[in-house]
């Protein structure tokens, strides 16, 4: 459903809640202060990190959403009157680790008239990432509440020794550095901080995109109608670039789209570029839009080839769409795939194409991956080189294959499944599932010595694939290679013994064996 | 029978056409695998249960959920009159009740302040739920109702002006048939409004009877407030204000890449998983220059760079991911600032899918060392020395295992059991053991004891020494069931973590997003709080007999605990926990992801924030 654009426990507030332990009438049950608070945005919010960002004494937040805006600094202002420390901690880079984390500081606030007992406590534990996602500010906050008094500070360093500091004094940020007892006071320096408030103009999201793919997924067969009535199928262009764009009667943009197609089709026939623009007024209802979508083709003589989308050929993009981005809306139309020559999605054009941008993408799926990942960027940012990227990359390439593989072997479309195998074979050739799903493609289209031997492979890239030997064993079967067959099933039941189906080939392959030798 | 091998894919149980061998035609008939999507129930208890139907139970055509839908609209109903204060009157109020309709005051008197500060005063008064009075309730009638709403009111108005609109916000956490025909509800009731001098918030338990009509259309009969909390505060703004525009400066890289929400990314990005779909960006402020100002990094989702903005002296922030070399496209969940050579400066740590980044500060730039292998979906990372070696090692969380492939919800996967999963992702340990310039991490995991109930589906994890032993140990937020809470011993002079979250009483929470220590009771012992998914619907659900009558105490105990929302565990000093989430009233923290221990107020008493929001789109209607 969100999938679709819908929400889902959208528009929630965020929640605060202030510890009113302060008065024992509270009975340790937090106030829900949420809208007092100011931080009670509808935002569909994830990460919150402290930090006294204007050094005023008091937590600022840093919010990160999923929602825009993206990012927010709340600053505190809250005005009741309290007092504080912050505290920035100095391990001495050998027993305990330089910034102090994990150090436990303790406050005793009040003077020393007080009985320890009545004295109040702080404590406080400097932590490397905690909450979600986040990692808040190094300096460790104390709200002191009215008292101006701090009367000792002690720092447990982690793998060091306990340490008193002296020199604390309410409303001043330190230094508190492993060994030497003393608080340095840190000046806050010269900084004039006007930060004004003010709402975040938030964007409005647009569904029109130019998503140029960085794995290249091969677009599986499909057939569509020519306005002569004519069946034709996608893929007997294959070998030139196809521009693939649905249109329809009644959209403006379409036949802008269209002329401006047909107008500089000299330079889309100079690149090698096919375009295949289908209506899809043939799947609506509205019998007017369908003579409409015919008078267009009539008049307009379109240079390319026209014709009119079947219902699967339209749904097949979506689902093409659908298995590659996070947001399954229907395509607005205009959308237009750009397929290159070895029938690769390329581009996907969410709205109008021009024909300049046309011809400037077709290199775009002869580059290496790093080359159409940069390509791909939303905004300019740079690849991270490493061999442990590109594996972990390749292993999402494989997957997308793989998995359109297994839709499609699903659908009963064993010829079309098998590309994709392929393509995850190319991608990483000892994927023992992929070989093995490709023997079972190949078994259904009676390419028994092609399945043959991707279940061999199967088994040699994955050791223990127990499936794999009994579909060997019974490719072996088929081919009268009983004494291998035996060996195949073996393995299968012993790997695993609760296999009817292999324990019942293995018997049927022995007594075949037997009569055989008889 | 042969099934396609599919690593979790949803269509992993296609039958394939049997084939011939020898000639001779199969007799088996494809069997449906038990593991199926066809096995799904409407409550999620059951392998393979479809996890968004826990906050659908309207799906199983319960007589109780019917009526609740309709309860719904009545308050809202009511709702839109506090929008409109001065429309609170018998004529708009009649049809929601019937004629023999009693209720008492909806604020009590004498109303007890149990907080105030400079900034806002807290009143609060409590019902004694054993001690409920069942009828002799003061007001009655039409009349009553407006006299009871009309006080709610009050609070919010300023003399001399017109009556400023109030929001409400009804949510019904309880529905339970009477023997009268009647039936009974309970709901969280908040109202919140500004005037020109104050903000004012009440939040309210109601438990209200309702009479229904041959309509079908549920009239009150009853009303009575079970708890009430008003907050006002001393002026009309919030205690935080949002001055992010004025931090970023205009024409900034925050325009281009963050006013737009992430569904807008989504729509032009080859990246369909869910587990980036849900957006789950981290932030992280360090000071990377060592000016004596924190800065701030941000971590993004595929095809989005990565962030570095520099604090300047006057608060505002320049973009230093470029010069620094840091902003990489690569998907990145979250980060660290530390110094992991401890050589003075801070060092850059990210949370990259399938790996943890290592990269030194170098004084003007960080240079990438290393990059640990982790399980593929990382979430949270976090340092700290657990072996007292003086240096930080570090810790990462993951989401869903490799086999997931993360493209959708857990539940898709036939293993998955929603208030119990043990089919997540690995966390990984890694012990630091940098020396002359060679950054050699190892993966401790295993053989410190980690990798106990380590297969959850894990956002968040927090250092702390509990139990004031000297050491750190790890408390583990995980999604759909039980957390961890790992408890760091010397073992014959080797560390040894061992989960204890049984017997220290604190493996009971639900929905783990998010975890942070803090002694909220200021004893001198660090207490734990973590968010939860808060369902109104899962609550009606779980807590009526009829929900899952056949399934074990324990299973319907986690379903309840499932929905209830945030956890606060009191640490009792003795190695053990107290849940206390429900008397200290943090519970209903929506759908949280994000919480925090601060002091708001520097009174020196930890509060809460609790940031929440599933996925908010700009259609208009909200599930």
């Amino acid at each position: 459903m969100m999938r679709e654009g819908r929400s889902f426990s959208g528009r929630e507030k965020n929640c605060v809640f202030l510890n009113t332990g302060a008065n024992p009438l509270a009975q340790a049950r937090f106030a829900d202060v949420s809208s007092i608070s100011g931080l009670d945005f509808p935002d569909d919010g994830r990460a919150v990190a402290l930090v006294d960002w204007d050094h005023d004494g008091d937590l600022d937040l840093w919010i990160s959403n999923r929602s825009s805006p993206r990012l927010r600094l709340m600053r505190n202002d809250n005005d009741a009157g309290n007092h504080y420390v912050m505290l920035r901690l100095e391990g001495d880079g050998a027993k305990t680790n330089k910034d102090g984390i994990g150090a436990r500081v303790e406050l005793e606030l009040g003077d020393d008239t007080l009985e320890a007992a009545s004295r109040v406590r702080s404590v406080r534990t400097l932590r490397g990432g905690e909450g979600f996602l986040s990692q808040s500010s190094k300096w460790l906050h104390f709200g002191l509440g009215p008292s101006q008094k701090v009367r000792s500070v002690v720092v447990r360093w982690p793998g060091g020794a306990e340490e008193t500091f002296t020199g604390v004094e309410a409303d001043g940020r330190f230094r508190l550095i492993q060994g030497q007892g003393v608080a340095e006071r840190l000046s806050i320096g010269n900084r004039t901080i006007s930060l004004t408030s003010q709402d975040q103009a938030v964007a409005k999201p647009t569904q029109i995109a130019r998503i140029p793919m960085v794995d290249l997924l091969s677009v599986p067969d499909n057939a569509f109608v020519g306005f002569d009535g004519r069946k034709q199928q996608l893929m007997d262009l294959k070998g030139r670039p196809i521009l693939v764009t649905f249109w329809s009667s009644t959209c403006p943009h379409c036949q802008a789209e269209l002329e401006e197609l047909t107008e500089r089709y000299a330079e889309l026939q100079a690149a090698g570029v096919e375009v295949v623009a289908l209506s899809i007024d043939e799947l609506s209802d509205e019998k007017e839009n369908k003579e409409k979508a015919r008078m267009m083709v009539k008049e307009n003589r379109y240079p390319f080839t026209v014709g009119k989308a079947t219902p699967q050929i339209a749904a097949a993009f979506q689902v093409i769409h659908n298995l590659q981005i996070a947001i399954h809306r229907q395509l607005p139309l205009p959308s237009s795939f750009l397929i290159d020559e070895y029938g690769r999605l390329a581009v996907i054009y969410k709205g109008p194409v021009t024909v300049e941008q046309v011809v400037d993408d077709l290199p775009h799926s002869q580059g290496d991956r790093k080359q159409r990942f940069l390509a791909a960027a939303l905004l300019p940012g740079s690849n991270l080189d490493h061999p442990r990227v590109d594996e972990i990359a390749t292993k999402k390439a494989v997957r997308l294959s793989y998995r359109f593989g297994n839709d499609l072997q699903q659908a009963g479309r064993p010829d079309l499944a098998l590309v994709q195998y392929l393509d995850a074979l190319r991608l990483k050739p000892d994927f023992a599932e992929a070989h093995y799903n490709l023997g079972v493609a190949c078994r259904e289209m009676n390419l028994l010595d092609k399945a043959l031997e991707s279940f061999r492979n199967a088994t040699e890239c994955q050791v223990g694939f127990a499936e794999a030997h009994n579909a060997l064993g019974e490719m072996l079967g088929a081919k009268r290679r009983l004494p291998e067959a035996v060996e195949q099933f073996k393995k299968a039941v012993a790997l695993n013994p609760e296999d009817e189906v292999a324990q019942d080939n293995l018997k049927k392959a022995q007594i075949l064996l037997r009569q055989q030798g008889q | 029978m042969k099934w396609l091998i599919a690593i979790g894919s949803l269509f992993a149980v296609a039958t394939v056409a049997y084939l011939v061998i020898w000639g001779v035609p199969a007799e088996t008939t494809p069997e449906k695998s038990n593991k199926t999507f066809d096995n799904v129930v409407n409550l999620p208890t059951q392998l393979g249960a479809a996890w968004s139907d826990a906050d659908n139970p309207e799906v199983d055509g319960w007589d109780t959920e019917a009526f609740q839908g309709e309860a719904k609209t009545q308050l809202k109903q009511l709702g839109k009159l506090f929008s409109h204060p001065d429309e609170i009157d018998s004529e708009h109020l009649t049809p929601l009740l019937m004629e023999e309709f009693r209720s008492d005051r909806l604020i009590p008197d004498p109303f007890p302040v149990v907080f105030e500060n400079a900034d806002l005063v807290v009143q609060r008064w409590r019902a004694n739920e054993t001690a409920i009075p069942k009828s002799d309730l003061p007001l009655v009638g039409v009349e009553g109702l407006v006299t009871a709403l009309k006080s709610l009111v009050v609070p919010f108005q300023k003399e001399g002006e017109s009556p400023s609109s109030i929001q409400s916000e009804f949510k019904i956490y309880r529905v339970k048939s009477l023997e009268s025909g009647e039936m009974e509800t309970r709901q969280l009731v908040s109202l919140v409004g500004s005037n020109s001098v104050n903000r004012t918030e009440q939040h309210s338990d109601w438990l209200a009877r309702w009479s229904i009509q041959p309509d079908g259309k549920p009239r009150l009969v009853a009303l009575q407030p079970m708890s009430i909390e008003q907050t006002k505060g001393a002026r009309s703004t919030g205690l935080f204000t949002d001055v992010t525009a004025a931090t970023f400066g205009e024409n900034s890289t925050r325009d281009r890449q963050f006013l737009l929400g992430l569904d807008h990314w989504f729509e032009r990005v080859q990246d369909q998983r869910y587990s980036a779909f849900i957006g789950v960006s981290g932030v992280t402020v360090g000071d990377v220059n060592n000016d004596g100002l924190d800065d701030l990094y941000v971590c993004q989702e595929t095809g989005l760079p990565n962030r570095l903005f520099l604090q300047q002296a006057n608060g505002t922030l320049q973009d230093g991911s470029v010069e620094w070399g840091v902003d990489w496209l690569q998907t990145s969940r979250s980060s660290l600032l530390v110094d992991l050579d401890n050589d003075g400066d801070q060092d850059l740590v990210i949370a990259i899918m399938g790996g943890l980044l290592l990269a030194e500060n170098t004084g003007a730039r960080f240079v990438v060392k290393t990059i640990l292998p982790t399980t593929d979906d990382t979430t949270s990372v976090s340092a700290a020395d657990y072996d007292l070696d003086g240096r930080l090692d570090l810790y990462v969380c993951t989401n869903f295992s490799n086999s997931s492939l993360g493209n959708e919800l857990p539940s898709d996967s036939a293993d998955f059991v929603i208030h119990d999963a043990n089919d997540g992702g690995s966390n990984s340990l890694f012990h630091n053991e940098i020396s002359e310039g060679n950054w050699d991490f190892k993966d401790v995991t295993t053989e410190i004891g980690l990798d106990e109930n380590n297969r959850k589906y894990s956002w968040a994890a927090a250092w702390e020494d509990y139990d004031n032993d000297g050491d750190l140990d790890l408390y583990v937020a995980n999604d759909f069931g039980r957390d961890n809470l790992y408890r760091n011993d010397q073992v014959d002079g080797e560390i040894q973590f061992s989960d204890v979250a049984e017997s220290a009483e604190v493996e009971n929470a639900a929905s783990g997003m998010s975890t942070s220590f803090g002694d909220f009771n200021r004893d001198g012992l660090m207490d734990i709080f973590i968010s939860n998914m808060f369902s109104s619907a899962g609550n009606r659900i779980a807590f009526q007999e009829q929900f899952k009558p056949d399934a074990p105490a324990e299973v319907r105990d986690r379903m309840a605990r499932l929905a209830r929302g945030n956890t606060l565990l009191k640490n009792m000093g003795d190695g053990s926990f107290e849940d206390v989430s429900g008397a200290a009233g943090i519970e209903m923290g929506r759908w949280a992801w994000g919480s925090m221990f601060f002091d708001l107020d520097n009174d020196g008493w930890e509060d809460l924030m609790v940031s929440n929001g599933f996925v908010t789109t700009d259609d208009t209607g909200d599930l």
